[in-house]
């Protein structure tokens, strides 16, 4: 029988359902490249605010996140699920993740230019491309606080993307070696005999 | 979600983008729909004009041949058919689904063929059921039929009818037609059932509907064009055509007022062209009315004489057709065996001229030499000579018959020379046999000359002589068979070597076993012939004159015989009688007490 894989999720899918051996070995090997990169990515998150006043208060109502270490730390992680395709139709194997809202701020603040975004003050128009600040420079300020960004492969970042630099390619390396391994694994046994459905 | 910080790993293309990609294909070919439609209403001009120039000419053609029926039918004598003809080559046309284009030229050929109405139909639907069975076009079968039905058999063996050449040429004309719809006996039937009778029938349709707005186009624009036949019409056509075609390429919004203005002019009188333009020259050119043909009908039975003439007369062409094979075929027959006298006849001359035997040598002569041959050599060549002579008296008579042209005289004289020749040619080839030697030189001597029971009554005691002497020689030289003379094939002092221990050590019980038996099996036949050898040698014996006479073996045998009565012959010397007594009565003593003397009783 001969069996076509277009995109992660029919190749899952089809390992998921004639040869799960296959689906858990792949998954166990995904996470030996995937988790490393997210325990450094933990261990780039200071354990105090980079700003005092970023840290948060009991009494605090502001909209913007507050710092906390803990919960930035654990929106740390990895996923080996297949995702959803994008607007473009791509989807991904596996995914190394920053998920709370302060982590996001922390990695990627100052992407776009030392000086952050552009100031239009409080009355200034809406969105969330624009600084409303009181200080013209709260950007600029914010951003000095934070350590750089590193560049990888994939962005430029100061938790996940600086750890993925830092890996240099071994989890990358590792998750499509796992995949290929896979993959050509499960067209071997649909030519030596036909798959069975897995119960 | 949007804050989130994902680092993405082996991404791959899904199936999403083939959505959006025939999502855009989708919106290209509403497009070009939208475009082709636009464009299709200039297309959809040019294609009414080439619809309607077809049209005519579909009409055109089928008026024609139309007209061809219809003069053939009149040159036959029976136009007053024409119309039960056109009825029922409309019927068959809906029937067998068959345009009526092809079957009007096949029928039309069919009845001049046979010049017979109701032959015609019968052959028509014969040739429409053999063209559905074998798959050929219904105008090459009514062909083929229409030759078969005059004697031209040759076009049928594409039938497979199964008859070799020679007997589509021997067998008649109905005989092969039966045969050729015994094996499409039903197809017609078949096919009615299929789907490419269906499409028959609206390919029939469609040609009809062709046909019928051709005809109609034609009055009409021939109307248009000034005049009233197809040329005048497809003037029309082609001006209008022109017309319009120019008007699509200025522009589309034309086309939009086409069909009011069709609209229109299919609201105006028919002939309102011709009024208009004779109007602007001051003439009449409105077209009369085509006044009807007045035609003198027949009475029904002056009709029904005409039919009945007409087949009388296809009868009596096919009696005169017949009667003229049948005469072809006689001349032929006589030319074959005329043919083959002459081949015969050439064969016997060329033997005849290379042996150059003399006429001179009459039968008479031989005849005469005969009673004087005394050896066997000169008898075989009275016999061969005899033998030419009859061949030259064959060869005469055969000329004679084939001057005189009678049939049978000629086979006989063939048959005759047939027969001497053979008989030369197996003296020639010194195969001499007795029965053809006889044969011959019975043929030289009168008959009453033999006496047949006196010559059969010899044989016989010549072959009961023969028969004695037979026996006589088969008991003298018979032999008693021995070991030599019955054949075993076993060599004198042949033995079986024993088996040596090695080998018997090395063999296997069942071997051994048959060596055993072998070697028994060997022994038993020697000692038959051992016996045969001891009953030949003793048969031998009893038939040497040792045997028989009186000599030292018999007087040995003679004697021991003698000795087997009660009186024993003691050969002393002269002695004295008492002691001779008493020795004898000491021995049987003896032997009684021995227990060794039986049946005697010493006192």
């Amino acid at each position: 029988m001969q069996i076509e894989l277009r995109g992660n999720a029919d190749l899952r899918k089809a390992l998921r359902r004639f040869a799960p051996d296959l689906e858990k070995s792949l998954k166990i090997e995904m996470k030996r490249g995937l988790a490393p990169v997210a325990k450094a990515a933990r261990g780039f998150v200071p354990s105090q605010s980079p700003l005092s006043n970023w840290s948060g208060r009991s009494f605090s109502e502001g909209k913007f996140p507050i710092f906390n270490a803990s919960t930035i730390k654990a929106k740390i992680g990895y996923t080996t699920a297949t995702s959803k395709p994008n607007r473009q139709g791509f989807s991904t194997m596996a995914r190394v993740f920053n998920d709370s809202r302060a982590g996001a701020i922390y990695e990627s603040a100052g992407r776009n230019g030392p000086q952050g975004q552009p100031w239009v003050g409080p009355k200034g128009p809406a969105g969330n491309k624009f600084s409303h600040s009181l200080n013209p420079r709260a950007g600029e300020q914010f951003i000095a606080a934070l350590p750089p960004l590193t560049g990888s492969l994939k962005g430029r970042g100061r938790l996940i993307f600086k750890a993925w630099s830092l890996d240099k390619g071994r989890a990358e390396g590792i998750v499509n070696k796992a995949i290929t391994t896979a993959e050509q694994e499960l067209l071997k046994r649909s030519k030596a005999n036909s798959l069975r459905s897995a119960a | 979600m949007n804050y989130q910080e994902v680092i993405s790993i082996a991404s791959k293309f899904d199936a999403k983008g083939f959505k959006q990609a025939e999502t855009a294909l989708g919106k290209l070919a509403s497009t070009t729909k939208k475009l082709a439609g636009a464009a299709g209403i200039a297309y959809g001009a040019a294609a009414i004009t080439a619809y309607g120039k077809a049209a005519v000419k579909a009409f055109a053609e089928d008026e024609a041949a139309a007209r061809r029926l219809t003069t053939a039918v009149e040159n036959l004598g029976i136009g007053f058919a024409n119309p039960q003809i056109t009825e029922y080559i409309a019927n068959l046309e809906k029937s067998a689904a068959i345009a009526d284009d092809v079957l009007r030229p096949a029928f039309q050929g069919l009845l001049t063929t046979t010049g017979s109405l109701t032959q015609s139909q019968k052959l028509l639907n014969d040739a429409i059921t053999i063209s559905r069975a074998s798959g050929i076009d219904l105008a090459t079968v009514t062909d083929d039929l229409g030759k078969g039905y005059v004697g031209i058999t040759r076009g049928l063996i594409k039938y497979n009818t199964g008859l070799t050449r020679a007997e589509l040429q021997s067998k008649s004309f109905n005989e092969i037609l039966g045969t050729i719809l015994k094996r499409s006996a039903g197809a017609a039937e078949d096919y009615l059932g299929t789907t490419a009778y269906k499409f028959d029938v609206l390919s029939v349709a469609s040609s009809n509907a062709s046909e019928i707005i051709g005809g109609s186009l034609v009055d009409a624009f021939a109307l248009v064009g000034g005049g009233t036949d197809a040329a005048d019409a497809a003037y029309a056509i082609e001006t209008i055509a022109t017309a319009l075609g120019k008007v699509v390429v200025q522009s589309g919004r034309t086309i939009g007022v086409i069909p009011t203005l069709i609209k229109n002019l299919k609201n105006l009188p028919k002939n309102i062209f011709s009024g208009f333009a004779g109007k602007q020259f001051g003439v009449n050119l409105n077209i009369p009315d085509k006044k009807e043909e007045q035609k003198l009908t027949l009475t029904e039975k002056k009709q029904q004489e005409l039919l009945a003439k007409l087949e009388k007369d296809s009868l009596a062409r096919e009696k005169e057709r017949l009667a003229l094979l049948n005469k072809q075929n006689t001349a032929k027959k006589l030319q074959s065996v005329i043919d083959k006298a002459n081949l015969a006849l050439g064969k016997g001359t060329d033997v005849f001229d290379l042996d150059k035997i003399q006429i001179a040598a009459a039968l008479t002569n031989q005849a005469e030499a005969l009673g004087k041959a005394t050896s066997a050599a000169q008898v075989l060549q009275i016999a061969n000579d005899t033998a030419r002579l009859n061949v030259k008296r064959s060869i005469n008579d055969l000329e004679d018959a084939i001057a005189s042209k009678d049939e049978k005289a000629i086979i006989n004289a063939t048959a005759k020379l047939n027969a001497d020749l053979k008989s030369l040619d197996a003296l020639t080839g010194q195969n001499t046999k007795l029965a053809d030697i006889k044969s011959i030189l019975d043929s030289l001597k009168p008959k009453e000359l033999i006496d047949q029971e006196n010559l059969n009554e010899a044989l016989r005691k010549i072959k009961s002589m023969l028969d004695l002497l037979a026996s006589v020689n088969a008991q003298s030289q018979a032999k008693v068979p021995t070991s030599a003379s019955l054949g075993s094939g076993i060599p004198a002092k042949d033995y079986i070597a024993p088996v040596s221990m090695k080998d018997a050590l090395a063999a296997s019980t069942n071997a051994l076993i048959e060596y055993a038996d072998a070697a028994a099996a060997r022994a038993n036949a020697f000692a038959d012939l051992l016996d045969l050898q001891n009953a030949a040698d003793l048969a031998a014996l009893q038939a040497s004159s040792l045997y028989d006479n009186s000599g030292a073996l018999q007087s040995f045998r003679q004697r021991e015989s003698a000795s087997m009565g009660n009186t024993i012959i003691v050969n002393t010397g002269i002695g004295d009688p008492n002691a001779i007594a008493e020795a004898i009565d000491q021995v049987l003593i003896d032997a009684q007490q021995r227990g060794t003397l039986r049946g005697y009783q010493i006192a």
